[in-house]
């Protein structure tokens, strides 16, 4: 290199230190890569004696018979789906028109105290949602819900056979309720980030055409931050499909698939903590890794598809 | 340019000299009686606050707004040129903690008084920002989304109605074959035309504009200030500039404010060229600002 010290020269050191950065940057981000790949490789190997054994046929099998030795993860799967289902079904509209309130129409003294609120809900820890779903909302739930709903709603086509079960209070539709406790803090916070972030001159242009808050909100604000609302949903489904010890404690821990919510059903993570203790033999062991596969490319897959959701748009 | 004779015009019918603020407000409004134009907007003894027993933003303005006039609004930063202009369609009433005092009168009914109606209002007094702010739709419906609100219109009637309005604002040739696009795939220039086409569609009776080309380049502003031209034939315009070149080619009157005064207030050519007030002069000359 040259040895002078002109404006154009480079200092000495900088292009080693450069590199020396770069290469420390990338290997963090490789070192990610290697770590999924690694995770993914491990289930794999740890669930292969069942995968080997059951093939294909284990995500389409409802049977969870650890005595007979056979598994099939089909009603896990679909209690996690519509478990999940219910919770954004529930959470999505009740966090959007939280976010609104606070971010829009609330005056300060109130958006101030509930936006922390909201923030602190995000920090409960799970373990907390299940106890006090089981202790504490299951009953309450029995008791006022689900005995109304035998009565008034089983008749209806369609959605009564949903409500026609037995009404202990805990099962499907509880777990779903209880998810989607856990998740609204998460979807009211980031749209109610998003909203703050749409810069005032937008709500001044308007109202400027003589514009209501009703319009204002729902055909200029909403679809500008259309992106950051649906990602906090997939975020807030992301984290309801794994969620595992608050659902471990209400879901019932039934193997079956059934049209009651009501009923007692399972899903892909509770099985796998309440049955992790007591799997003693290795197809069971097996079975319960490759639950954990399937859980994880459900996952992965969901969160593709929104992606691409999100691309199109 | 044509406006010019006006203001000579004006500047020979008026001898009297003004010294203060106060003088400005009876200086204008009876000198120009006998002229052409009447004033649509009368600004009067107005006091503004941004929160409860702050120091007033604006301090006792007293101005007339010119029937299908174009009057400037110059001044150096945080003077309250743009907090005047946002008292005139009480845009500021989105944010509870400011409040306005005196009286603001369009068509001699003072909006500032609790019973208006800001959607009407809103609608006969559009505004326009410094930045471009298309809405989240198509730019047809950009245009008929004031329309649709205000109501009372059919499907065919809006669609003239929004041909009408982007051809006035110089964008139909540009957007004609793409009314279904996203309004953000428009260039900046052109969804500042957007706006103000959004604006006319809802035939208001005076547009207000905020800075409406320092977010653009000198063509897209050329294009902007022509239509300004264009546009006071049939509309009544208030402008803040920043651009005192601007102010002079485009506007009929000027105000020159500061700290939160209205300095002066006459004829564009009188505040650039023969103005009374020192500040005014030193103002215009750049000697701060």
């Amino acid at each position: 290199m040259h040895s002078t010290t002109s404006a154009l020269t480079l200092r000495p050191g900088a292009i080693n230190g450069d590199s020396v950065f770069h290469r420390l940057s990338f290997a963090s981000a490789v070192l990610i890569f290697l770590v999924l790949i690694g995770i993914i490789l491990s289930l794999i190997d740890g669930g292969w004696q069942a995968l080997a054994k059951f093939g294909p046929g284990f995500i389409f099998n409802n049977t969870w018979d650890p005595v007979g030795g056979e598994f099939g993860a089909a009603a896990a799967i679909y209690g996690t789906l519509v478990s999940s289902l219910i919770a954004i079904v529930i959470a999505i509209p009740i966090g959007l028109g939280t976010a609104i309130f606070l971010a829009e129409l609330a005056p300060e003294w109130i958006s101030r105290p509930v936006g922390m609120a909201i923030e602190l809900l995000a920090a409960v820890p799970s373990i907390i949602y299940g106890m006090w779903g089981l202790f504490v909302f299951a009953p309450w739930f029995s008791e006022g819900f689900q005995f109304w709903a035998l009565e008034n709603l089983v008749n209806i086509p369609l959605i009564g056979p949903w409500f026609d079960g037995p009404p202990i209070g805990i099962g499907l539709l509880t777990a779903g309720i209880i998810l989607s406790f856990m998740i609204l803090p998460i979807i009211t916070a980031l749209t109610r980030d998003a909203l703050k972030t749409v810069p005032n001159v937008v709500r001044e242009a308007a109202y400027g055409i003589g514009a209501t808050p009703y319009e204002v909100i729902t055909r200029v604000l909403l679809p500008t931050i259309k992106n950051a609302a649906v990602g906090a949903g997939i975020l807030g489904l992301g984290r309801a499909l794994g969620e595992t010890m608050a659902v471990a404690f209400v879901i019932g821990g039934a193997n079956r698939i059934e049209t009651s919510l009501f009923m007692p059903a399972s899903s892909i993570s509770s099985t796998i903590a309440q049955q992790f203790n007591e799997a003693t033999n290795e197809l069971h062991i097996a079975s319960l890794i490759s639950l954990g596969l399937v859980l994880f490319i459900l996952t992965f897959v969901v969160m593709g598809a929104a992606r691409i959701l999100l691309r199109k748009r | 340019m044509t406006m010019n004779n006006n203001v000579n015009v004006f500047m020979e019918e008026r001898p009297e000299h003004i010294d203060s603020v106060q003088a400005v407000s009876d200086v204008t409004v009876t000198g120009l009686e006998s002229a052409n134009p009447m004033p649509r907007m009368e600004v009067r003894d107005l006091n503004f606050f941004y929160n409860k027993g702050a120091e007033p933003a604006l301090k006792n303005i007293n101005m007339p707004i010119y029937n299908n006039r174009v009057t400037a609004l110059i001044g150096p930063s945080g003077c309250g040129k743009s907090t005047l202009l946002r008292t005139m369609n009480r845009i500021y009433d989105l944010y509870g903690t400011q409040h306005a005092e005196g009286e603001v009168l369009l068509d001699g009914e003072d909006i500032l008084k609790s019973n208006v109606d800001l959607n009407a209002l809103r609608s006969k007094v559009g505004m326009v920002f410094q930045k471009p702010t298309p809405f989240p739709m198509s730019i047809y419906d950009n245009i008929t989304f004031g329309l649709k609100m205000q109501g009372g219109m059919s499907a065919p009637q809006m669609a003239v109605r929004a041909k009408k309005a982007l051809k006035r604002a110089h964008l139909w040739k540009e957007v004609k074959d793409k009314l279904n696009a996203d309004a953000s795939s428009l260039s900046g220039g052109q969804q500042q035309r957007l706006c103000i086409a959004r604006t006319i569609a809802l035939k208001p009776e005076v547009i207000l504009m905020d800075e409406p080309t320092s977010a653009l380049d000198p063509l897209a502003t050329a294009a902007i200030e022509e239509l300004i031209t264009e546009l006071r034939e049939k509309y009544t315009i208030v402008i803040v500039t920043h651009n005192m070149q601007q102010a002079m080619r485009i506007s009929d009157y000027t105000g020159f404010m500061y700290l939160g005064k209205l300095m002066e207030f006459g004829p564009t050519g009188k505040i650039f060229h023969n103005a009374d007030n020192q500040k005014t002069r030193d103002y215009i000359a750049g000697n701060f600002g």
